[in-house]
């Protein structure tokens, strides 16, 4: 149906309502900030309609359209990163600033902390945790999302967890 | 979670609900927005410059022709340098303009000299010279010669 112009826009609506939730959420844990994770799913849906024409169903369409999101967040917080020439702004300790700041963010104070311990985390480890603590994602799934082994994706979880912990230990 | 509670037992006390929240109505509009924003990126793709298409073979060309310039500056200064110079001292050219059998060793020996060097010849006088130079057999070569010893 998204193949045949005729019905293409009609599917791609359909696509949009369906997944919307899903990879914005999946997104907004990446980036942080509303404003930011509205972009990148504007672009992510941007890069789904360019691309929906050859889209093979090699995998499922959810699992390429979270692909697209994943990498598309990811590529975002880089370009934030070496927007400035010189290592001066941390990106993550903004980040990690205006998590308490957010006029979005309804947590409260272990859940900031908490927050704020992922933003810390390396990018892989940070959506591994993300899809399995708050998504409970099967491992399986995940593979086929991030094109990583089982083993590999149980490991960086396990990592994670352990860095999280200790971060939360500290005052 | 369960193997959360052993390995991650704080964890476990922050639970897992999502701490974000979206303005009122959001997702309701996103469909809408993301349709505008799709439209718009595709009928507003920018058209590629001529400049951007042909940036590398501009960039090729520029280097060519500042080669091409560099070398060519290089031809000109060596062209000049390799050139003789007018002549500045006036003797010089007298000597030229003078035919070969006017000339005589005196008047090549006052052109070097060019009177102003310190020699003692200046107060000699001109039948002295003359005899000077034929009983010394004295030709022009020896006097140019001689007039390189000749200091200022």
């Amino acid at each position: 149906m998204y193949r045949v112009s005729d019905t293409q826009n009609y599917a791609f609506n359909l696509i949009v309502r369906k997944y919307q939730e899903r990879l914005y959420w999946q997104i907004r844990k990446i980036v942080i900030n509303h404003d930011d994770a509205d972009d990148v799913v504007q672009n992510t849906f941007l890069k789904v309609w360019g691309g929906l024409q050859n889209f093979r169903e090699d995998s499922q369409l959810y699992t390429w359209l979270y692909r697209i999101a994943t990498n598309e967040a990811l590529t975002f917080l880089k370009r934030k990163k070496t927007k400035f020439f010189l290592p001066l702004i941390d990106v993550e300790q903004q980040l990690s600033n205006s998590i308490e700041s957010d006029p979005y963010f309804d947590g409260n104070e272990l859940q900031a902390k908490l927050q704020k311990a992922i933003v810390r985390l390396p990018d892989k480890q940070k959506l591994v945790f993300n899809m399995k603590y708050f998504e409970e994602m099967k491992y399986e799934d995940m593979s086929k999302i991030l094109g990583t082994s089982v083993g590999a994706l149980k490991a960086s979880y396990h990592h994670a967890v352990k860095k999280i912990e200790k971060f939360l230990e500290e005052d | 979670m369960n193997d959360l509670e052993k390995f991650g037992p704080k964890l476990t006390k922050v639970g897992n609900k999502n701490p974000y929240s979206v303005p009122d109505g959001y997702f309701d509009s996103l469909p809408s927005r993301v349709q505008e924003y799709c439209k718009e990126q595709t009928t507003n793709a920018p058209q590629a410059k001529w400049f951007f298409v042909l940036k590398h073979q501009l960039t090729l060309a520029g280097g060519f022709c500042v080669i091409l310039l560099i070398a060519f500056a290089g031809y000109h200064f060596a062209q000049q340098n390799g050139k003789i110079n007018p002549y500045e001292k006036v003797d010089y050219i007298k000597i030229v303009e003078e035919s070969g059998t006017e000339f005589d060793e005196v008047q090549l020996y006052e052109a070097f000299t060019n009177g102003n060097k310190k020699d003692t010849l200046k107060n000699t006088a001109n039948d002295e010279l003359i005899e000077y130079l034929l009983i010394d057999n004295i030709d022009n070569g020896a006097l140019l010669n001689h007039s390189k010893d000749i200091k200022p």
